[in-house]
């Protein structure tokens, strides 16, 4: 059960492919979504959702991408877009709230893989803006004869 | 933009499924209001929809066509009580096969009797696009054969249990009490 979920995924993008199917996946995963609410609720009501917990919960992909489907992620979505981007060089800029995304990069390459992070941390950015400044040319180079 | 593996769930868990699409003919793609036809297509038994040009293409009985047009009569009619095991059923001439066809709506649709009960033949009742209507204590009705599978699919969403419970026997109220307007 790694990564099972992935290809269980891809088998609901592959099988559900009328209004009808849809019907039937929707009835399903609100039924599950109230679920995942309810248990988190139960959770809260004992105590157990403690730090460390919650952030084992949106560390797991797999758990965390289904807490997003219902809306029930634990982190807002600014922490998500912050904890996407750590590591990366990339630095969160703004998100407003129809969704656009801006981040500043550092100048040169731009990492990659830098709009998937964002957008499976945050399904709710609609559109990501890059700021990337030009870079310096160092002033030897001005000087130097292309070989 | 690649997916997320999710993004499939997430799109239909918050898309709240809008007003469904208009009605079709399913001959001809035209848009058809609420109150439409129905054609029988003979090779699949199923109904189709049907815009009225279309439907006026099919309501010759006699012509060696695919499809035929459910008519709109609803007519009481004389016969004696079968000797069947549930509170209601409903008879029809199957063309193709030549025989008469009696079902009951249940839990999974309308099933086919298996019993070998001999069914008796309806004077005027249209091959294949009409139904007798039967229900233990009531009257008998001729009836469109899509009015049967309107009751058989309303039925199939309410069955509880052996037979039905009370939400569908509410239903078979409702649906005897409107083919009675029709049918005076």
């Amino acid at each position: 059960m790694t990564d099972n979920w992935r290809a269980a995924a891809a088998r609901i993008d592959a099988l559900a492919t009328s209004p009808a199917d849809e019907d039937l996946v929707r009835a399903v995963t609100d039924l599950y979504g109230a679920g995942l609410e309810r248990m988190l609720d139960l959770l809260d009501s004992c105590g157990a959702l403690t730090d460390p917990v919650v952030s084992a919960l949106a560390a797991d992909e797999l758990v965390a991408g289904l807490l997003l489907v219902h809306g029930l992620h634990p982190y807002d979505a600014v922490s998500r877009v912050c904890s996407a981007l750590a590591g990366t060089g990339a630095a969160l800029v703004s998100l407003s709230p129809d969704g656009v995304c801006r981040v500043r990069i550092p100048p040169g390459h731009r990492p990659p893989g830098l709009a998937e992070a964002i957008e499976a941390a945050a399904p709710e950015v609609t559109r990501i803006e890059i700021e990337q400044p030009a870079p310096l040319i160092p002033v030897s180079a001005l000087f130097s004869r292309p070989t | 933009m690649s997916e997320s593996p999710l993004s499939t769930l997430r799109r239909i868990a918050r898309s709240r499924g809008g007003p469904p699409p208009p009605r079709q003919c399913d001959m001809c793609t035209e848009t058809v209001g609420d109150e439409h036809s129905h054609l029988v297509d003979l090779e699949t038994r199923k109904l189709m929809c049907a815009c009225r040009p279309c439907y006026l293409l099919f309501t010759d009985d006699h012509a060696h066509l695919r499809y035929r047009a459910v008519p709109d009569r609803y007519a009481s009619v004389s016969l004696d009580d079968l000797e069947v095991p549930v509170g209601l059923a409903f008879l029809f001439y199957h063309s193709t096969q030549e025989r008469m066809v009696l079902l009951y709506p249940g839990p999974a649709g309308a099933t086919e009797s298996e019993l070998d009960i001999p069914l008796p033949s309806v004077p005027g009742l249209r091959p294949d696009v009409e139904a007798v209507l039967m229900r233990h204590g009531f009257p008998s009705y001729i009836v469109p054969i899509d009015a049967c599978y309107s009751l058989v699919g309303r039925l199939r969403t309410v069955w509880k249990g052996f037979d039905g419970g009370s939400e569908a026997h509410a239903a078979i109220d409702s649906f005897y009490s409107d083919i009675r307007k029709r049918a005076r």
